[in-house]
């Protein structure tokens, strides 16, 4: 049943009394979302956040242990799990999309303890975009749109007279009957809302995405590693990237294992100890970036680690467009099949 | 996707006091064996992951067999921690996680011939399999070892080498890139050493372990001598820093060399363009 | 010369085999900027447009022809690249040369006269703004400004050109490319802007007390993700491998010790961040030519040529050189004089 709240600041100021609430905010001319402060959330200013909600959940860098000399040899202390309840408020449907990307990842095979207490005692208020917020939005694309709940406990669209709240997990079922000041939305602004998400969902551009149109020997990935200056931008800046390497810092006597983001657009993230690099060249690495994203992925999951947010596209300062790439593929694979 | 593996911290190592360290080969490329603790149960061909404090961690095939009541790896002095690595002396303090990767599918070559093709420090897996299938002598055919080094300063485990080639049970056959005075075996490259043997395909597995340039030609080579892709597999080397699956920079297409590999049939590998470069 | 003459000199270049490579500006899918086109491909380079929107610096890319990793046997064509440099991009090749990183024969120049580039992230925030629609196609950025193309022929004025003009544009005082072989079009005149004018923001800085000076810069790099967008832009960060990040953790040579080749780890926090930057801005003290390019790579707006401009107002006011002005006199901090001031070293 969707609920509704007539003064979201109300809301947020009352969710920032009882847990660690993150909100969008502004830093000159960045958003990212920050620890809430008591500054009134503006729906109308905000687009997106410069860097996506990843960042609570999954941090640049985060220490995983200590370790120190004693004279039986060495003793470890893992640091303490960041078990801190936490709420995200006003995450585009694409960046929680995110976040579901990434517990497919951390939670494969082998649970990641560091990530697994975080993301547990989050919960994440997505806010529908009732506007695509960039011309380089390609959600719908990626079967997502501007309103999907993916990844998400609760999902709030902004209307005239105040913010209508979908429950889409527990969680967020539990949270939104725990304050007084969220009512039962009634019927004509279940209606609007809905009205609201159809409209734009047209309005995003939408791209053929082919996983087996994509080539692994192609001229495009020469072309595109020319000019890519091999910077961490859309790897970094990516809702779904989730590489990473271990470190030691320290001395041999003491000192802490330290885990930072890391990419496959940086020369040294695969190069061996003997010389040998398997992606030497950027074009490579474009390559492996996308062809992860968009084959590797999908093979395992069935879906795309890529959200549509378009973050890669519009930051990349020499402009590698993952659209770009995809359209030219499709196109491709259709004359080779018109003419065999 | 496979089954859950339950750790509470893939991440945390356990410290380990280096039990015995040995030099196998001296010199610039120099070779180290190194036995600690066993620590936990594995199956040949898996790695484990060692740190030495300060300076960072690195991934490692085992190279003992998991019949022995040991872990012992062989390190080629090669980057900054396995440089860090072999400074260490018997009684120093290590780190290790594990086990991590596959490991070879020895329960489904029961019967089988099994042809060992080596080169450098890539003897390392393998000698971990033909000490298990030694232990196990009954359950597999003839086993050949074809295992090759620069100069024979750099064969590494000469001495299990010079026992091995006393057995009657597995017949070895070595060889050196450079021509050297005393030297008896085959002097030549491991691919034409292979050639020249050219072991018959029938009922044989045959696992290649190397640099990836040795690889790439003893693939070739086998196939000429009428090996199919299901019969040729081979081991994997990727920079690797997490061992589960997360960090992704071991990555070939939808596979981690970590925790999916190192261990590969080259049905499997042809697939992937990228993996065998 | 002109956009179709400078062209078909390319082409005729190409063909005849004098030059390896054109790098120039294509149209790319962000409207706001043309991006780098790198080719040897006599159809491709049909496609290189020249306008205010060639905002890129395209020096780094000869840098990068000496990195790529050729496979084994195959050695690097050695014949000059062609490459179109506005004036900030062709004070940039001077240094490469002063420095001896690149050979004058290795470069083919096609200087590019400009009054000025447009900014893209303004320009871009400055059409979301005022424009109605959201199709970045129907949008036509000149000299006079950004217009929108409403109905096929109408066109709406969005925005004046200064107000979506590049800051760096906005001080430049070196409008025409100080070293060439060839121009698009004709020199233009110089904006004549002041060495005052082109210090104004750092004189205002300069103004701040200590502590708030601390407090800004703490607060712009602890935004930093470490992305490295700016060093690896940047033409004259050419180092193979660099000590600010562990871009080439190379395997040491096995009769060598272990070089810890780095001096910051990878670790992002804060006292990294700062250690980063401000070693960064040591390296690029009078080298630096204040082409933009590492502010507008950087994905979270820190202001990297504030702290650039610093650096180089220091040693402009301390020794009188302009960094890129000429290849053949030696790097400032390369020479030594009697006379240079010292008051910095205390008794």
């Amino acid at each position: 049943m969707a609920k509704f709240v007539e003064d979201i600041n109300k809301l947020l100021v009352e969710l920032a009394s009882k847990v660690e609430l993150y909100v969008p905010t502004t830093n000159k001319s960045i958003v990212n979302f920050e620890k809430f402060t008591g500054e009134p959330f503006e729906a109308e200013k905000f687009k997106n956040s410069t860097e996506p909600i990843k960042k609570i959940l999954f941090p640049e860098s985060e220490i995983l242990y200590f370790y120190k000399k004693d004279e039986n040899g060495y003793k470890f202390e893992q640091v303490p799990l960041d078990e801190k309840k936490k709420i995200i408020f006003g995450a585009r449907p694409c960046d929680c999309a995110g976040v579901e990307r990434l517990d497919r990842v951390f939670y494969g095979d082998y649970m990641d303890p560091y990530y697994d207490a975080r993301r547990k005692n989050t919960i994440i208020i997505g806010l529908a975009c009732n506007e695509p917020p960039y011309h380089s939005c390609f959600c719908t694309s990626v079967d997502l749109s501007p309103s999907s709940t993916v990844g998400m406990d609760v999902l709030a669209t902004q209307l005239e007279n105040g913010y209508l709240l979908e429950e889409i997990s527990d969680k967020g079922k539990e949270l939104l009957g725990s304050s007084e000041l969220v009512r039962d939305a009634n019927e004509d602004e279940v209606k609007k809302a809905k009205k609201l998400h159809e409209e734009s969902h047209k309005k995003v551009k939408k791209i053929d995405i082919d996983t087996n149109a994509i080539e692994f020997e192609s001229d495009l990935w020469g072309r595109e590693g020319k000019r890519c200056i091999g910077c961490g931008t859309c790897t970094f800046l990516c809702p779904t990237c989730h590489c990473f390497t271990i470190e030691y810092v320290g001395s041999t006597r003491q000192g802490r294992v330290i885990r930072s983001w890391d990419t496959c657009q940086f020369q040294a993230y695969s190069l061996e100890a003997s010389g040998f690099n398997p992606r030497p060249n950027k074009g490579e690495r474009v390559r492996q970036r996308l062809h992860h994203k968009y084959r590797y992925f999908a093979d395992n999951f069935g879906e795309f680690q890529c959200v549509g947010c378009g973050r890669c596209v519009n930051l990349c300062p020499v402009n590698i467009d993952v659209r770009e790439v995809m359209v030219y593929f499709k196109k491709k694979k259709q004359k080779e099949e018109v003419i065999p | 996707m496979t089954t859950k593996i339950d750790v509470e911290n893939p991440y945390l190592p356990v410290p380990l006091k280096l039990e015995e360290v040995t030099e196998e080969v001296s010199g610039p490329r120099a070779i180290k064996r190194f036995k600690v603790k066993k620590l936990f149960d594995y199956k040949p061909g898996q790695c484990a992951m060692l740190s030495v404090f300060g300076h960072g961690e690195v991934m490692l095939a085992i190279s003992s067999s998991p019949t022995r009541n040991y872990l012992e790896f062989g390190v080629l002095k090669m980057g900054i921690v396995t440089n860090a690595l072999h400074d260490l002396k018997q009684g120093d303090c290590i780190g290790v996680r594990g086990p991590f990767g596959n490991g070879f599918p020895l329960k489904e070559w029961k019967g089988k011939n099994i042809l060992f093709i080596g080169g450098g420090i890539g003897i390392t897996p393998l000698r971990s399999v033909i000490y298990y299938m030694l232990d196990h002598r009954d359950d597999y055919g003839k086993l050949d070892l074809i295992y090759g080094a620069r100069t024979s300063a750099d064969l590494c485990y000469k001495k299990d080498l010079e026992e091995l080639e006393k057995r009657d049970d597995i017949s070895a056959h070595l060889s050196i890139d450079v021509k050297e005075e005393d030297w008896k075996g085959y002097t030549g490259f491991v691919p034409a050493n292979l050639l020249e043997l050219a072991p018959p395909s029938v009922n044989t597995i045959a696992i290649t372990c190397g640099p990836p340039i040795m690889i790439k030609f003893v693939i070739q080579d086998l196939l000429k001598l009428k090996f199919s892709d299901k019969q040729i597999f081979t081991t994997l080397e990727r920079r690797m820093k997490c061992g589960v699956g997360k960090c992704g920079r071991c990555n070939i297409g939808n596979l981690y060399v970590c925790k999916d590999g190192p261990v590969f049939s080259y049905d499997l590998l042809k697939k992937f363009p990228e993996a065998l470069e | 010369m002109s956009k179709e003459g400078i062209k078909s000199e390319i082409i005729d270049l190409l063909k005849s085999g004098k030059i390896k490579s054109f790098v120039g500006y294509e149209k790319g899918t962000n409207p706001f900027f043309l991006r780098p086109l790198i080719t040897s491909s006599v159809e491709e380079v049909k496609k290189a447009d020249f306008s205010v929107l060639c905002v890129s610096n395209l020096v780094r890319y000869v840098i990068d022809d000496f990195k790529i990793a050729l496979p084994r046997g195959k050695t690097r064509d050695s014949r000059p690249i062609a490459v179109v440099v506005k004036g900030c991009d062709s004070r940039a090749v001077n240094v490469l040369l002063q420095e001896h990183i690149i050979k004058r024969s290795d470069v083919f120049l096609i200087g590019m006269p400009c009054n000025g580039v447009i900014d893209p992230k303004a320009a871009e925030s400055l059409w979301y703004e005022r424009n109605k629609t959201h199709d970045p196609t129907k949008i036509r950025i000149s000299n006079e400004g950004m217009f929108e193309i409403a109905d096929g022929k109408e066109e709406i004025k969005l925005a004046d050109f200064d107000e979506i003009e590049s800051e760096k544009c906005k001080v430049c005082m070196h409008n025409n490319p100080v070293i060439y072989d060839e121009l698009v079009w004709d020199k233009v005149d110089d904006k004549k802007v002041t060495r005052g004018e082109r210090y104004k923001k750092v004189d205002d800085y300069e103004k701040l007390d200590p502590e708030k000076k601390w407090l800004f810069w703490s607060d712009e790099f602890s935004k930093c993700i470490r992305c490295y967008g700016c060093k690896n832009i940047c033409p004259l960060c050419y180092c193979e491998e660099c000590t600010l990040a562990k871009d080439k953790e190379k395997a040491v040579l096995p009769n060598e010790k272990i070089w810890k080749t780095s001096w910051i780890d990878k670790e992002v926090n804060f006292s990294n961040n700062v250690a980063y930057h401000m070693n960064r801005a040591m390296h690029l003290a009078g080298r630096c030519v204040d082409c933009g390019e590492c502010e507008r790579a950087c994905p979270v707006d820190i202001p990297l040529r504030l702290l650039y401009t610093k650096v180089e107002k220091d040693i402009y006011e301390r020794y009188g050189y302009e960094s890129g002005m000429d290849s053949e006199v030696k790097p400032v901090l390369a020479t030594f004089d009697i006379n240079d001031k010292e008051e910095f070293i205390e008794g």
